[in-house]
Parts: C-alpha cells; sequence; structure tokens
C-alpha cells in the first residue's frame, strides 16, 4: 500500500493575482480606511492657541454633545433627509412606473442617457442655476410678477434646501427604481388585472411589492445623499438653519478646529452606517418567503 | 507495448469534499481516436482539463510521454484544444485567431505565421473567411476556425471538449466525417470528450465510459456495444436489454441465472458468487423474433410476451415487448423481416437468443 | 378615466420629471449669454462678455488647468485600479472576497464632506497637504469603483473559456492579460476613463479641503459662489458643464456600442 501522501503542489504565492489583487486594497486601505482612522484619532486631539496638538482626551465630545445646537443641527438634518428620503421615491415612483411599463424602448433608452449625464455633472452648478431661478428676483417671481402676483420667498427657506435634494438625488433614485421595476414580470401584472384587479390596485398589491427592494435602496440613497449634502443647505437653504455638514466646514475653515469638526463627521458615519443596516433589513426581509 | 503518449496513473481531482474526478489509469496510444464518454458530471471534461494542464490533478500523476506534467503550466504544453463554446477571440479577425497560437510560440515570423494560418484555413475550408470578424460566421464555421487555430501548432495530441455539441444535427453528422477523415490524415492522438454515444461509436478507436468520476468500461466500440461491463454501461449505451435475477450455477459448464421468467444460461467466466444478484445483457439485434405458436428453436433460451409498441427509425424497427412478469425487452430488426411476422399489438411473440451471446453483469 | 388617458397623464408626468432634472442646465447655460449683470427676467440682451471675462480670469484658467491635471492623473489611475479589480472579482474565488469587495465599492456612498474632513489631517500628517497629488490621491478613491463597475461589467460578457483557451494555445497570464483580456475590455476601460475624469473633475469638496492653494476649478466657482452673484459664474459653469457632459456621453457611446454588438448565442450554419 501506497503510504506516501498525494503527491501536492507547493502553496506557491501567485505573483499575477497578487498583482492584480493588491492595487484597490493597498489604495482603499491607505488613502480611505486610513484618512477614517485618523479621523477618529483625531476627535481626541486638543487644539491650543490656534495649533493642533496630539492628545487623548475626551473633551470634544463633551463639548460638542453638551452644545444645543448640535443636536438642533443633527435633528434639523436628519429629519430634512427622511423628508426627501420618501418625497424624492414619491415624486420618481410614477415616473419610473410610466418608463419602464408604457414607454417604449426607444424613449427608455433616451431617458436612461439623461439620467446618468445629470449625476455626473455639475452639482454645483446646478444648484447655483437654482438660485438665481428660485431668488428674490428670480425667474420663478419674474414670471409671477408678470402675471400680477405677488412675489413668493423661497430662497433661504427649507423648501429651497429640498429642491437641491431632488436635484442631487432623483436622477439616482428614479435609474434605481426604473432598474428593479424592469425585473417586474410583467406577465405578473397582467395577471392581476385579468383576476380583476383595478389599476391602482395592482400597483399597490403587485408592482410596489416586487420592485420593494428597489424602492429602498433608492430611498435610502437619497437619505444618504441628503444627510451629507453640503451646497443645497448653504446655498439654497442659506444655511438657516444649519446641517452637520455646514458644521463641519465651519469647523473647519472659519473656527479652525478640526477635532470637534472631526467628532460631528464621526457621528455622521456612525448615523449613516446605523441606517444602512436598518435600510438593509427592511429590503430584504422576509425574502424567500411565502411570495 | 511501446511507451503511450499520455498516461493517466491513479489521478484524481477534488475540490474540497467533492471529488470530480477518483482514481483514474488510462494510457493513451500515438495517433489514437479515443473518446471520454458519460453523463454530465461524471469527470470527463475535468480529465480533459487535467489533460490540457488547466487543472491540476489532486493526486497521482499525468505523464506525456515519459514527462511528468503535473507542475507544467497549461501555456507550456503543447496540448491545444477545442472547446465546446469555440472560445474564440472576438475582437480578432478570423486569420489572427488562427495566428494566435503560432505568435506565442515565436518561431517564426510574421510571414511565415500568416502562410502558416492560411495553410491550415485552407486545408479546413474557410481560407475564403480569413478576413472576417468572428461575429459574422456561422456555428459550423466558427467550428473549422476553432479547429484550424488548435491544428495550426501542428500538436501530437489534439484535445476535444463536445466541439459539436452547439451544432445542428446534420451538421454535426458532417462534422464527424471531416473529423475523422482529419485524424486519419494527420495521424496526431485525438482525446475527444462527448456525452453523445453516436459520437464517440461513429469517430473513436476506443471509448472510455465513465460515470460519477470512475471509468467503467475501456474498450474499442464493439467490445462496449457487445459486452458491457456495468449495469451502468449497458443503460447508458441503451442497446440492450438487461434481464436481473440471481446466480444459480457457475463453473465450467458456464453461467446460470434464474428469474421468475425462468433460468437462463450464460457463456464465460465471472467473478460473481453463487446465490448472490446478478443480470445478463442482450443486445437487441441479438435477438430472434418469432411468434409464440410456432416451434422453438433448440438450444436457445427463450422468454414469450406481448407486443407492445413499435418504432420505426428507418429500416430499423424496434419492438417492445411485456414479458408475463412485468418486465419489458426490446428488439431491432431490419424492416422487411419483422414485415413477413405481420405482428400487430398485443400478438404473442418468443424471444430467444444463444447464450453465446449474452454477457453477465454484477446485479 | 381610460387607460389611455393615464398613459398620456403618465408620460406627462415624466416630462415635467424631465423639465425639473433640465431646468437648472437651461437656465444657466440662457443667463450666461445674458447682458444684464443680475440674473432676472426680463432677458436683457445677448452678449459674451461673461465669457471673455471668464477667458480673461487668471484663476479661472489656473483652475482650469489644476483641474485637468488632476482629472486626467485620476482617470488613469482609477481606471487602472478598478481594471485589476473586476478582473479579481472576475477571475477568483476567495476568503474574503465579499469584504475585499466592499471596500473597493463603498467610498462613494460616504459624504464628500467627510472624507474632505479625513483627507484634510490625513494628508496634513502624510506632509501632502494643499498640494494636487492630495487631490489626485483622494479622487482616485471616489473615481475607482465606478470603473470597476463599468468593467465588471464587460467582463460579465467574456466567455469563460476564453482565458484558458488563451494559455491552452501558449500565453502565459501576462500575455493573456495583453492580448485578449485588455482588448476585450477595450471600450469598457475608454468609458471608465471618460467617467473617472468626470467624477474628478466635478468633485470640489474633497479638493476644497486638501488642495490649499491650488485651488482646481470646481473650488474657484465655490469661492466665486459665496462671493458676489456674477454672471461670469454662469459662463465658466456652463464650461465645466460642456466638458462633464462631453465626458459622460462618451463614455455612454462606449457602453452602448458594446451592449448592442453583443454576439448572437449558438448559431445554425449559414
Amino acid at each position: 500500500m501506497d503510504v506516501t501522501p498525494p503527491k501536492r503542489s507547493r502553496p506557491r504565492i501567485d505573483r499575477f493575482a497578487v498583482f492584480w489583487a493588491s492595487p484597490s486594497l493597498v489604495w482603499q486601505v491607505a488613502f480611505f480606511v486610513a484618512p477614517l482612522v485618523v479621523l477618529v484619532w483625531m476627535t481626541f486631539w486638543r487644539v491650543k492657541n490656534f495649533k493642533l496638538e496630539q492628545d487623548f482626551i475626551p473633551d470634544n465630545w463633551i463639548r460638542i454633545f453638551s452644545s444645543g445646537f448640535f443636536y438642533d443641527a443633527f435633528l434639523y438634518t436628519f429629519w430634512m433627509a427622511l423628508v426627501a428620503a420618501v418625497l424624492i421615491t414619491l415624486i420618481a415612483f410614477p415616473a419610473a412606473y410610466a418608463l419602464a411599463f408604457i414607454a417604449s424602448p426607444r424613449t427608455r433608452t433616451l431617458a436612461i442617457v439623461a439620467l446618468i449625464t445629470p449625476f455626473f455633472t455639475s452639482y454645483l452648478v446646478r444648484i447655483y442655476s437654482w438660485q438665481i431661478i428660485l431668488a428674490e428676483k428670480g425667474i420663478i417671481n419674474g414670471v409671477l410678477g408678470l402675471a400680477g402676483i405677488s412675489p413668493v420667498n423661497i430662497i433661504g427657506t427649507s423648501t429651497a434646501t429640498m429642491v437641491g435634494y431632488v436635484t442631487l438625488a432623483l436622477p439616482l433614485v428614479l435609474l434605481i427604481q426604473l432598474f428593479s421595476l424592469s425585473m417586474v414580470d410583467k406577465r405578473l401584472v397582467e395577471a392581476a388585472y385579468n383576476l380583476g384587479c383595478g389599476p391602482l390596485k395592482t400597483v399597490f398589491k403587485v408592482v410596489v411589492p416586487s420592485a420593494r427592494v428597489g424602492l429602498v435602496i433608492g430611498g435610502t440613497f437619497a437619505f444618504l445623499f441628503a444627510f451629507g449634502d453640503y451646497v443645497s443647505p448653504l446655498f439654497l437653504g442659506g444655511s438657516k438653519p444649519p446641517t452637520l455638514s455646514i458644521l463641519i466646514t465651519d469647523q473647519v475653515k472659519s473656527g479652525n478646529n478640526w477635532p470637534r469638526a472631526a467628532v460631528v463627521a464621526v457621528v455622521m458615519v456612525i448615523t449613516l452606517m446605523a441606517t444602512l443596516t436598518v435600510m438593509s433589513a427592511v429590503a430584504y426581509r422576509r425574502r424567500g418567503g411565502a411570495r | 507495448m511501446s511507451v503511450p503518449i499520455m498516461t493517466l496513473d491513479k489521478v484524481r481531482k477534488s475540490y474540497g469534499d467533492s471529488v470530480a474526478v477518483h482514481s483514474i489509469d488510462l494510457e493513451i496510444a500515438k495517433g489514437e481516436f479515443i473518446a471520454l464518454m458519460g453523463p454530465s458530471g461524471c469527470g470527463k471534461t475535468t480529465t480533459l482539463r487535467m489533460l490540457a494542464g488547466l487543472d491540476k490533478p489532486s493526486a497521482g500523476e499525468i505523464r506525456m510521454w515519459s514527462r511528468v506534467m503535473n507542475d507544467v503550466p497549461a501555456w507550456e504544453r503543447d496540448t491545444p484544444m477545442v472547446w465546446q463554446s469555440y472560445a474564440l477571440f472576438p475582437f480578432l479577425s478570423v486569420l489572427e485567431n488562427v495566428e494566435f497560437g503560432l505568435k506565442q510560440r515565436r518561431t517564426t515570423d510574421a510571414v511565415g505565421r500568416r502562410a502558416k494560418a492560411m495553410e491550415w484555413l485552407d486545408r479546413l475550408g474557410i481560407a475564403g473567411m480569413a478576413g472576417r470578424g468572428i461575429d459574422q460566421l456561422s456555428g459550423g464555421q466558427r467550428q473549422r476556425v476553432a479547429l484550424a487555430r488548435a491544428l495550426a501548432l501542428e500538436p501530437e495530441v489534439l484535445l476535444l471538449d463536445e466541439p459539436l455539441s452547439a451544432l445542428d444535427a446534420h451538421l454535426r453528422v458532417r462534422m464527424q466525417t471531416e473529423l475523422a477523415r482529419l485524424h486519419g490524415e494527420l495521424g496526431i492522438t485525438f482525446v475527444y470528450v462527448t456525452h453523445t454515444q453516436s459520437e464517440a461509436f461513429a469517430m473513436a478507436n476506443r471509448i472510455v465510459i465513465m460515470s460519477e468520476g470512475r471509468v467503467q468500461q475501456i474498450g474499442t466500440p464493439q467490445d462496449i456495444y457487445r459486452a458491457p461491463a456495468t449495469r451502468f454501461v449497458a443503460e447508458f449505451i441503451g442497446a440492450s436489454n438487461i434481464l436481473s435475477g440471481t446466480l444459480k450455477e457457475s463453473g465450467a459448464g458456464g453461467i446460470v441465472i434464474e428469474n421468475a421468467l425462468g433460468r437462463f444460461r450464460s457463456a464465460g467466466a465471472t467473478g460473481i458468487a453463487v446465490g448472490q444478484d446478478a443480470a445478463f445483457v442482450i443486445a437487441a439485434d441479438k435477438i430472434a423474433l418469432t411468434r409464440a405458436a410456432d416451434p422453438a428453436e433448440p438450444g436457445l433460451d427463450a422468454v414469450t410476451g406481448t407486443v407492445a409498441a413499435e418504432e420505426f427509425i428507418g429500416a430499423v424497427v424496434t419492438i417492445h415487448v411485456d414479458l408475463p412478469d412485468g418486465r419489458s425487452m426490446f428488439v431491432q430488426k431490419q424492416q422487411n423481416e419483422v414485415g413477413r411476422l405481420g405482428l400487430a399489438r398485443g400478438d404473442e411473440v418468443r424471444l430467444a437468443w444463444h447464450p453465446q451471446d449474452t454477457f453477465v453483469i454484477p446485479g | 378615466m381610460n387607460a389611455a388617458t393615464v398613459r398620456w397623464i403618465l408620460m406627462g408626468y415624466v416630462l415635467l420629471v424631465f423639465l425639473f432634472i433640465l431646468a437648472p442646465i437651461l437656465t444657466l447655460v440662457a443667463f450666461s449669454f445674458n447682458v444684464d449683470r443680475f440674473p432676472a427676467l426680463p432677458w436683457g440682451g445677448f452678449s459674451l462678455a461673461w465669457y471673455e471675462a471668464v477667458f480673461a480670469d487668471e484663476t479661472v484658467s489656473t483652475g482650469f488647468r489644476n483641474t485637468m491635471i488632476v482629472a486626467v492623473t485620476t482617470a488613469v489611475v482609477a481606471t487602472f485600479i478598478g481594471f485589476a479589480t473586476a478582473y479579481v472579482d472576475y477571475r477568483y474565488q476567495f476568503t474574503g472576497k465579499r469584504a475585499y469587495l466592499a471596500l473597493a465599492s463603498l467610498p462613494p456612498t460616504v459624504p464628500v464632506v467627510i472624507l474632505g474632513i479625513a483627507n484634510l489631517s490625513f494628508m496634513a500628517a502624510i506632509g501632502l497637504s494643499g498640494t494636487l497629488t492630495a487631490v489626485i490621491l483622494g479622487h482616485v478613491v471616489i473615481a475607482a469603483p465606478y470603473a470597476m463597475a463599468l468593467i465588471r461589467i464587460r467582463l460579465a460578457d467574456l466567455d469563460p473559456a476564453i482565458e484558458p483557451a488563451a494559455w491552452n494555445l501558449g500565453a502565459t497570464p501576462w500575455a493573456t492579460m495583453g492580448q485578449v483580456i485588455v482588448p476585450f475590455c477595450k471600450p469598457a476601460i475608454l468609458s471608465s476613463l471618460a467617467i473617472t475624469a468626470a467624477v474628478s473633475f466635478d468633485e470640489f469638496m474633497i479638493a476644497w479641503f486638501v488642495s490649499g492653494i491650488h485651488e482646481t476649478l470646481p473650488v474657484r466657482i465655490l469661492a466665486m459662489l459665496q462671493g458676489q452673484v456674477s454672471p461670469r459664474i454662469n459662463a465658466v459653469g456652463s464650461l465645466v458643464f460642456l466638458v462633464t457632459v462631453a465626458l459622460v456621453v462618451v463614455a455612454q457611446i462606449a457602453v452602448f456600442s458594446w451592449r448592442r454588438k453583443r454576439p448572437l448565442a449558438g448559431g445554425g450554419d449559414g
């Protein structure tokens, strides 16, 4: 009987594999993870005579958490992001539904191009443009004036901020919804009609449940974008009241207090991680059950 | 025997806990057309991939001539392969596809390469397609490009992985003839993986039948057809009747198997002990068919039954017969032979055969 | 209300949504040609004055040059990293792959303001604060995931037998990479170069935090926005918009060119 162990090749390091696998790992650890670690670390530093000193003190955390303006900013930011998520999901859904089930393939392709393009282009400039449109003497009030209606004050309000959030997130949310709706089996929709479901009932009993994952993911992205956005609350909302991202930039650019800004940033990261956890639980809940 | 061109010595392949190929021993002679056949998942493709160096044996040794190949990477071997999906490079022209392997060799310059590639395209009758893109070719043309690409390297061994499975029926038959012709002309070794019996039987000198990672039988097409070694082989090739029972006698006088239908004799020896389950196999075209009322021919074993159905494929008729104990058998005859009997469904018939034409397999 | 009416209402709604998406862009371009100093109705008259002002503005041209340096470098590096990651995902199975891919695709979900402040202290710590290199390092982090996604989609169309077929014909893995995988991915690589350049060209938060005196164009615009309202912003904004739209459109044309040309499955004789 042959008792020598089976001839196995030595576990050689595959240089080819290592070469292709390492760039992403090295880069993201060095320039994504490491900065975030430094960020957390920095929350324990001290600022003395406008100079940053390495230390390990809880003062920044205490200072931020004992100030009322932080809670106000946190609640406002969270609330606005939540409203944005719901609002954008509702605005996008009828359009996504129409593009998925009614529009011709050509229109759909065109729409996809028209949605991908703004996702990557000049958010900053587009927000400035909304400023022109919504300003006191802006286009909307100009048109209203021509019609003899007294001007409305939009700029500098939460409504204007919300317009910015919609501008930011609507294209992506629409794309995600469109994608998940095109996965819905059209025969299912027809079957529901044939079984005597009215159109509205079909949408709510068949289409919405089938596209739930897409709706939740879309809403989550809207929340994510709105929660972290700096431009809309500043230029459209007039930073009244300030959001967390405005708090961060103010601490850095004017207050020169990096550690306190870092505390706010870490709180934001934790909030987003918690939101993502909750939302993915919602999205994939009862999957594979009786459906 | 001279040194085989390729040897598999107790080769085994496992992925974690699942074993794709148990211990396989096989010697492939120079110039052979050998087919590895079996249902999907039997390990035939894994075996082929190990021959090509695309999978590494977990144990055992693969040799080419006398060189151990286990640690030789695929790109340092000389065993080109024709793939089931053809795996042609979609962004290269037909000519560039055929030149690809030659380019890696660096044995000839660009001019020589081009000449050689054109020569093979010409040989496969697709020289006119040289400048085309792959997406402008039909399935049959792609198949020829894939062959030219592999053969342009002028290897000693050509590996083929179900090369005809994507073609339609009549093209498949045409390519079978073409492959057999190429094999004859080139005199190189073909190792051919297929799950289609007709391909293997039409082209191969030798067939390896595999199931669940094990070799079931190795033999010429005739051997396998006439004397399947195991129940699996008999069932897989499907050309035979299998009647099981209990082994009653085993000795110089032959073997006797008994079941509810009677006692049946068989020639040859077997390792099965008296009293154990056994079965015997009788090929469908070795059975004599007569009406039950006709006198029985002496010296034959026979059963009687009723005609259940007739199937016509070309000039051959397959007659299915229900036996009294609920089993059924089938007989294959030329149409004119059966026509004389004038059988109808429900008619009583006798099936008779020579004991020498049967083979005993474990029950 | 019958089905046809519902269809018309819904398609009208789609039109409204797209009008909302396009409104700021149209306004921007229109007012960049308006002679009036303050962007308001009624329209004052056509003028190229603001473009002239922009082209004469040295901070803008310097910003543009910086942006180009950052965007081109980011595009090349991010596309290389994205390609490598997509290939690893296509080719290998290994423990920890989920975590590996999560790390490679997560950065765009983190708000740029957080990445900005994180990079601020980090770049200061490694002595790169206030350099364009710092901007590039940060931009590659957020751009590489887009490159990975695009190239991974392309690789999904690659017959898994193609790569072993090349090895089988004598090509080493390196030669196969150069002669088979890269040529196959070419449209996706082009597309990825354009998209990652657009991501970088448009990014202002990380750049604002770490670029110091080396302002990129979006940072310059941000500074202009914080100052007085000026139609020059419309002009420079229109120019930036033109560049990014061109990049994104190029990227999409590349993608559509390969999605349309998908090889037919199977095939009979002809």
